[in-house]
């Protein structure tokens, strides 16, 4: 009777969990749009490892062209950018193929989950891409460690279109990496932003960042910037990661006083729980929020009411109330179609596959030797779904090669609780700001000596050569 | 017959702690099992309230088989037990435990009257009440351990070594308050390594000897039996 | 320091600590009750949070309701779990339950994930006044969340000692025993499940007013409460809540000196505790495995 019961017991065990699993499938399967907090759309399975997913249906004969990506399908990010790769491919399937020469190729998108910063997963998934699956390109990547996909892309000639918060993929010493998406020549936003801050009378600046390398990179940044700006900068303030109640560090910052405070690498709930902890302590000033989307905008009004975050400057990566290039807005209106509602996570995020769309029209060509060497040779900008991106050398570790970008970005005002877009970052100030707070003119200015000075794409600057 | 055991056997893992044991409780009776440390004297008793389970035998109580029904519904039939080293909840009061032993009356009023009814009984625990268990001697512990037995109106109280760890006079004592107990028409099953104090109160005795009955009497009988003599009276008071 | 500055880190301290007192006093309550490791206590916390936001803001339900829907909702997804997993992992041991709820948390934790994505949940301020006491202003909303956490303890004070109250301390110090006294031992089991997981839906209502709900909010608040569990002493319900606001304190002066390393100092201090008083302030040593 005993054994009856634990076989019973084991048993409704064994059906409960499947019942569970087969729910959770179910949930995640479904595309709900409704979510009571008006948030992201679920995404399939979230973890299907090299699944491809081409719009239109080819024959078996047809020459495919493989665009990898290696995405972290637990971030929104991740998610994002895989639509926006799995529309883009759409696009050219339904208008019958991606004409390049003399062929005409069906786009096929292979989407390959690496976790989030995880070592194990991100080289496992670079191997399928590249050994198994034999793809050519990887475009787009978050989430995946760039020092572990290149050891396997360059001996394996895979050209590689990625994003890198470290150095790792612009040393000399690598043939087939191009940092399509950089932060190194993105300091134009902090240092407009600064700049408008002085004039509003801010003196002083508090740099917060959460305790991770992103955050320790992104406070250096942020006060060599604020100091060529023309601010004081205070000694930075470090969280741990994990951090759900912003109460102490938000005192902290007010025991401090400065006239602004700069939150970088600090988003969603973190940063709305910052702000509304720093409004609980009395402190009032300039606010720099390092990402903000507009669903963290709202619900950070309803959380501290519009008037605390009047004014307050930070950069967009939504280019619906912005952009009037004609090609950009099919692109969000394709977006909106096919996926029955708008997330601009993503938006800044997908510019390499610009570049690389560039790249292979530019030259007429699949060949990845062909392609690298239009790509590290560049000289103009190319039309994001945010604005310009440009790629510029880096002299400074001795790559003569254009392997690293000045990506698009916006700036907006925060007034009425509503997010106002300002300007538009120019590829020269990213590039000139970016060069200026890193005290590296010399080094450049020896460069333009040798290769000449680049050219920009046509768009209002404040920075010229001459400020540097 | 009031409680009747037929033919027990209980293992703990692959050890048989009983192999066949039966006993025979009439109502209004004290029936005591001696025997040495793992004869199965407490087997015995925490299978026939139910905290144990039997691999096969039958337990009986007023006519009707008990031996599949869970300890609270055992309880409530109107058998309780008096475990071993008294084991009260030391963290409660001395009312709490009562009110612990108490857990199947539904109302405070009748709850309240037999918390009277015990310290009437037992004087020494009036004042004892607000009292945590652990502040308690020996030997008011082990009155507050058949207090809260007696809270759940048992007809049977199972007593497992109520002399344990007491002083000679605190021994008297438990003998006074098991007749006592008897004289208010409860059944008693005693289970007692003090073989002279429990064959003076017993009707019957049984004699188990690793999870056997070896010998059963009338308990004035077994009192003279030779071999009971020499294991269990010999030299002890 | 000021005045002013030392009464913020005090009330930070407090609030925080209160928090943790309701997470850590309803997974205390569950481990020493029905010795189950309750490692989805911590969903317990988020979802709490979220079912606050469902009523307060997308029904538009006052405050107190929402605080009282998610109380009676988590009480029942308490009893839920107990009836569906635990009761059946139970006889197996420490271990086995100790992984179910591992397997619950982690499904609900994905869930909720997919759910309600990587946002987060805002309900908008109950009280949004500063309180300035000669010269001093504190938030008031923190004040009513340490306030509302007084109360729900009061109650907690009060429902310990009614008779299934008893009950639960009864079994959590000796379950046979208990079962002798006709104690039913699978009511009580469910009753403490209901207990403990509304003290962690009402934390988490309380607290969605002044920190947003976030998806991982539960996972973190689970760590601090395994911290207050060790501090106080497994069992211990008295020892839960001193340890909560020691925890909460120490964290919140902390923070204001070495900033990051605050959970350094925390655990640097749990591990002296633990070294000369193994079973934390108030407590017994952690219950073996498999007893």
């Amino acid at each position: 009777m005993r054994l009856g019961k634990r076989r019973l017991g084991t048993l409704v065990l064994g059906v409960l969990f499947l019942a569970l699993i087969a729910g959770l499938v179910a949930c995640g399967g479904e595309k709900s749009t409704e979510s009571t907090t008006g948030t992201t759309q679920s995404s399939g399975g979230a973890g299907a490892t090299g699944t491809s997913a081409a719009g239109g249906s080819g024959s078996a004969d047809e020459p495919v062209l493989r665009v990898g990506a290696l995405l972290s399908l637990d971030s929104i990010q991740g998610v994002e950018m895989k639509k926006w790769l799995q529309l883009f491919a759409k696009l050219y399937n339904d208008a019958g193929g991606w004409k390049i020469g003399e062929t005409t190729y069906r786009v096929e998108p292979m989407f390959y989950d690496v976790g989030m910063w995880d070592a194990t997963k991100s080289r496992s998934a670079v191997e399928k891409a590249v050994l198994q699956d034999k793809v050519k390109y990887l475009v787009c990547n978050w989430g995946d460690i760039p020092a572990e996909t290149l050891s396997v892309t360059e001996p394996n000639k895979v050209l590689w279109l990625g994003l890198d918060f470290v150095d790792d993929s612009v040393k000399p010493t690598l043939n087939y990496a191009v940092r399509a998406q950089g932060l190194f020549f993105a300091q134009g936003l902090f240092y407009y932003i600064c700049q408008d801050y002085i004039k509003q009378g801010a003196k002083s600046v508090l740099v917060v960042c959460p305790d991770t390398q992103q955050g320790h990179v992104g406070a250096q940044l942020v006060g060599a910037t604020a100091t060529t700006a023309g601010m004081q900068v205070l000694d930075p303030i470090f969280f741990s990661a994990d951090t759900a109640d912003f109460s102490p560090i938000a005192t902290k910052i007010a025991s401090q006083k400065p006239d602004a405070v700069f939150f970088s690498y600090v988003a969603g709930a973190s940063l709305i729980n910052a702000i509304g902890a720093l409004k609980d302590t009395g402190w009032k000033g300039f606010i720099l929020p390092g990402e903000l989307d507009g669903e963290t905008l709202n619900n950070l009004v309803a959380k501290v009411g519009k008037e605390y975050v009047e004014g307050m400057e930070t950069g967009s990566y939504d280019p619906r109330p912005v952009e009037k290039d004609p090609q950009t807005l099919n692109y969000i209106d394709a977006y909106q179609q096919q996926y029955g509602d708008w997330h601009s996570e993503g938006c800044f995020w997908i510019g390499p596959w610009f570049i690389f769309e560039d790249a292979i029209n530019a030259t007429q060509s699949t060949d990845v030797d062909t392609l690298v060497a239009y790509l590290t040779s560049s000289k103009k900008g190319v039309r994001t779904l945010t604005g310009y991106s440009q790629l510029f050398a880096r002299p400074d570790l001795q790559n003569y090669k254009t392997v690293d970008s000045a990506p698009g970005h916006y700036i907006g005002v925060v007034r009425d609780g509503k997010f106002e877009y300002l300007e538009t970052i120019a590829c020269k100030d990213q590039y000139l700001s970016s060069i200026k707070v890193y005290g590296l003119k010399d080094v450049y200015q020896k460069y333009w000596d040798e290769y000449g000075y680049p050219e920009f794409p046509d768009q209002p600057a404040r920075l010229d050569f001459s400020d540097l | 017959m009031l409680l009747q055991v037929k033919d027990l056997w209980v293992h703990y893992g692959r050890a048989e702690a009983l192999k066949g044991v039966s006993i025979d409780v009439p109502e209004g009776s004290i029936v005591t099992l001696l025997g040495a440390n793992g004869a199965g004297k407490t087997t015995t008793l925490r299978t026939i309230s139910g905290v144990k389970r039997a691999t096969s035998g039958e337990i009986w109580f007023e006519g009707s088989r008990i031996d599949s029904l869970p300890p609270h519904e055992i309880v409530r039939r109107g058998i309780a037990q008096v475990p071993e080293g008294r084991q009260l909840f030391l963290s409660l009061t001395v009312k709490q435990n009562l009110l612990m032993g108490a857990f199947l009356l539904k109302k405070k009023s009748e709850f309240m009257h037999k918390v009277e009814e015990m310290t009437e009984h037992f004087p020494n625990l009036k004042e004892r009440l607000g009292n945590r268990a652990s502040d308690l001697s020996g030997g008011e512990q082990q009155m507050v351990a058949v207090a809260r037995a007696l809270m759940s109106n048992p007809r049977v109280l199972l007593m497992d070594e109520p002399s344990l760890g007491l002083s000679p006079i605190m021994v008297k004592e438990v003998a006074e308050i098991i007749k006592s107990v008897n004289s208010m028409g409860v059944t008693v099953v005693l289970v007692e390594q003090n073989a002279r104090m429990a064959l003076r109160l017993a009707d019957t005795a049984y004699v188990l000897e690793v999870g056997r009955v070896v010998l059963s009497d009338r308990a004035g009988a077994l009192a003279q039996d030779e071999r009971v003599k020499a294991a269990y009276l010999g030299g002890r008071c | 320091m000021t005045l002013q500055l030392f009464l913020q880190i005090l009330v930070n301290g407090l609030m925080i600590g209160a928090i943790y007192a309701l997470v850590a006093s309803g997974f205390t309550l569950i481990l020493g009750v029905l010795q189950v490791f309750n490692f989805a206590q911590g969903q317990f916390y988020m979802l709490g949070a979220f079912a606050t936001y469902a009523v307060a803001s997308v029904l538009g339900a006052p405050y107190v309701v929402a605080i009282l829907a998610a109380l009676a909702a988590m009480a029942l997804l308490g009893i839920l779990v107990y009836f569906s997993i635990i009761k059946w992992t139970l006889r197996y041991g420490f271990f086995h339950t100790m992984l179910a709820t591992v397997a619950f948390g982690t499904i609900v934790g994905q869930a909720a994930v997919l759910k309600f994505g990587y946002s987060t949940a805002v309900v908008a301020a109950v009280v949004d006044k500063t309180l300035a006491l000669g010269g001093v202003s504190l938030n008031s909303g923190k004040l009513l969340v340490l306030a509302g956490a007084l109360v729900v303890m009061g109650l907690l004070y009060w429902f310990m000692r009614t008779k299934i109250g008893v009950a639960m301390q009864a079994c959590a110090e000796n379950r046979e025993v208990a079962c002798l006294q006709g104690i039913n031992a699978g009511k009580v089991f469910w009753v403490t499940m209901a207990v403990g997981c509304a003290l962690c839906g009402v934390a988490g209502a309380l607290v969605v007013p002044v920190l947003s709900a976030s998806t991982n909010m539960g996972q973190l608040i689970f760590l601090k409460a395994i911290i207050v569990v060790l501090v106080g002493g497994t069992g211990s319900m008295a020892g839960a809540l001193l340890a909560a606001f020691l925890v909460g304190i120490v964290e919140s002066f902390a923070f204001q000196y070495v900033e990051s390393f605050a959970p350094l100092v925390i655990f640097a201090l749990v591990a002296i505790l633990i070294y000369f008083r193994p079973g934390g302030l108030l407590g017994k040593p952690l219950p073996i495995p498999g007893q």
